[in-house]
């Protein structure tokens, strides 16, 4: 979606009664600031696809889930989403934990859009798994985030899109899985 | 402020009649004014941010009858009562209202540590009152990023409101104080406590699996009894020794082992129950922004 004046608008401003008083010589001002709210608000507002999380303080599921694949992986999927036509991208986050003493070790996280019919698959994104990176420690685990994004090129229905998240965690070279424990993921749309 | 400083914005949002536009007319003061006003509503209205919901029944799970999302609080450390949970905004928001609706023991109180963008755990704390069944609970003012995205992150720990350890389940004793010695277990992070009088159960569901903490008091009895620090009770190897963790400073460790030698001092070790929260719902909701 490109703005009225080709500009990214991300945030707006109020408009003050002062200047669309009768006397103020401010007309362009008003409908300027007035097109750059909507601008920004269509870009901003809605842009969740969805939220899927994986507490460790699930005793249903004490064995943490934990993903173990030389192999993407779904770790999260949604369905029935809504792109609208403006949308150029969608993009997540996980955040996963794993075991200390397991490196060398490298994550594998791509995102999938399909409409049914045309499929858009974004790069992996991929780094290495070390004390350096990790964003916190977690219950003897250390935390991380990695982040993966599509462009929409093929995709053309709006409605009932499924994204996909895929993600696994292995030697840097491709060799021996190593463990993955999702802890949650969002994934959302935006434009450029 | 000037009213012709203070914004003024739309109840409603609707379009402006095309008319309104017509080519070579000029705009008046009502539309200028209903252009403003309903750009102003398009940047300032809240919106929900996120909303998790877990089962509310209680399900069986190796033998044991417990909630979905179940958890025993850590009474003097922050722990993580959920991961991360990133979501985007409308720029411009910097504040929002948490709901969390959970089943807290009647008389227990958890305290919930929020983290966001603009906040920290230990500046924003709120303290949930257990009812013995599911309530709801509700957090506001809690600031946010002016960006557009940010993150939530909740922490909790116990109130240290908890009952003295029913020793008909969990065995003796729950407060002790002499012929006990203490030793750290350095590189464990954890220290012990040794007690020959104690005759603590240690099969399944035990003290420390069902969550209790140790706590120590001085002048225990006396005028001015004070709680000189606690730890959650992590292990119980032997039926008269358990480990607490994290472990003891040095300096709190030996003036703890010599106060508990001292019999001049009325020091006293207690063992309590700690809070336990079942959580069914996550909800942040985006508060509207005002001029």
């Amino acid at each position: 979606m490109t703005s009225f004046d080709g500009r990214a608008y991300t945030g707006a401003e109020f408009i003050p009664p002062a200047l669309y008083h009768p006397a103020a010589p401010a007309v362009g001002d008003v409908g300027l600031q007035a097109m750059a709210a909507a601008y920004m608000a269509s870009r901003y507002r809605g842009q969740l696809v969805g939220v899927q999380t994986y507490p460790m303080r699930f005793r249903f599921a004490a064995h943490r889930g934990t993903v173990s694949s030389t192999s993407a992986v779904d770790i999260a999927e949604w369905g029935d989403v809504h792109l609208p036509a403006h949308a150029t991208h969608v993009g997540a986050e996980l955040w996963f934990a794993h075991a200390p003493g397991e490196e060398p070790a490298e994550v594998n996280a791509s995102l999938e859009v399909y409409d049914g019919s045309n499929t858009d698959t974004g790069s992996t994104s991929t780094f290495t798994l070390t004390e350096d990176t990790a964003e916190g420690a977690f219950a003897g685990l250390y935390t991380y985030r990695v982040l993966v994004e599509v462009a929409l090129a093929n995709v053309t229905a709006p409605d009932e899109v499924r994204v996909r998240l895929k993600a696994f965690v292995d030697e840097p070279t491709g060799g021996a899985a190593r463990d993955l424990t999702p802890l949650s993921a969002t994934c959302w749309r935006w434009t450029v | 402020m000037s009213t012709w400083l203070t914004p003024e914005i739309a109840s409603a949002f609707g379009a402006l009649d095309g008319a309104a536009f017509t080519d070579g007319r000029a705009l008046d003061a009502l539309t200028l004014r209903t252009m403003a006003m309903q750009a102003n509503r398009l940047i300032s209205v809240g919106h929900q941010a996120f909303n998790l919901v877990w089962p509310e029944q209680q399900v069986t799970f190796e033998g044991v009858s417990q909630y979905f999302f179940d958890a025993v609080a850590s009474p003097s450390e922050w722990e993580m009562l959920h991961p991360p949970i990133t979501f985007p905004k409308l720029p411009g928001l910097d504040s929002g209202k948490i709901y969390i609706r959970a089943n807290i023991p009647s008389g227990d109180d958890v305290i919930v540590g929020v983290e966001t963008g603009r906040s920290n755990r230990d500046d924003l704390t709120a303290t949930l009152t257990g009812t013995g069944s599911f309530a709801n609970y509700s957090i506001s003012s809690v600031p946010f990023d002016l960006g557009a995205i940010d993150q939530l992150t909740l922490w909790f720990r116990g109130g240290f409101k908890g009952d003295l350890m029913n020793t008909t389940t969990y065995g003796t004793l729950n407060t002790g104080s002499a012929a006990l010695s203490a030793s750290p277990l350095r590189g464990w992070g954890r220290d012990y406590l040794v007690d020959a009088s104690n005759n603590w159960n240690t099969g399944a569901g035990n003290l420390a699996e069902a969550g209790h903490y140790i706590q120590i008091v001085d002048d225990y009895g006396g005028s001015d009894p004070r709680v000189m620090w606690r730890r959650k009770i992590v292990a119980l190897p032997l039926s008269d020794r358990l480990e607490w963790g994290p472990a003891l400073t040095r300096d709190v460790f030996l003036a703890f082992r010599a106060a508990i030698a001292n019999t001049a001092v009325t020091t006293q070790w207690e063992i309590r129950k700690l809070p336990t929260i079942a959580v069914s719902q996550i909800m942040c909701v985006l508060d509207s922004r005002t001029p």
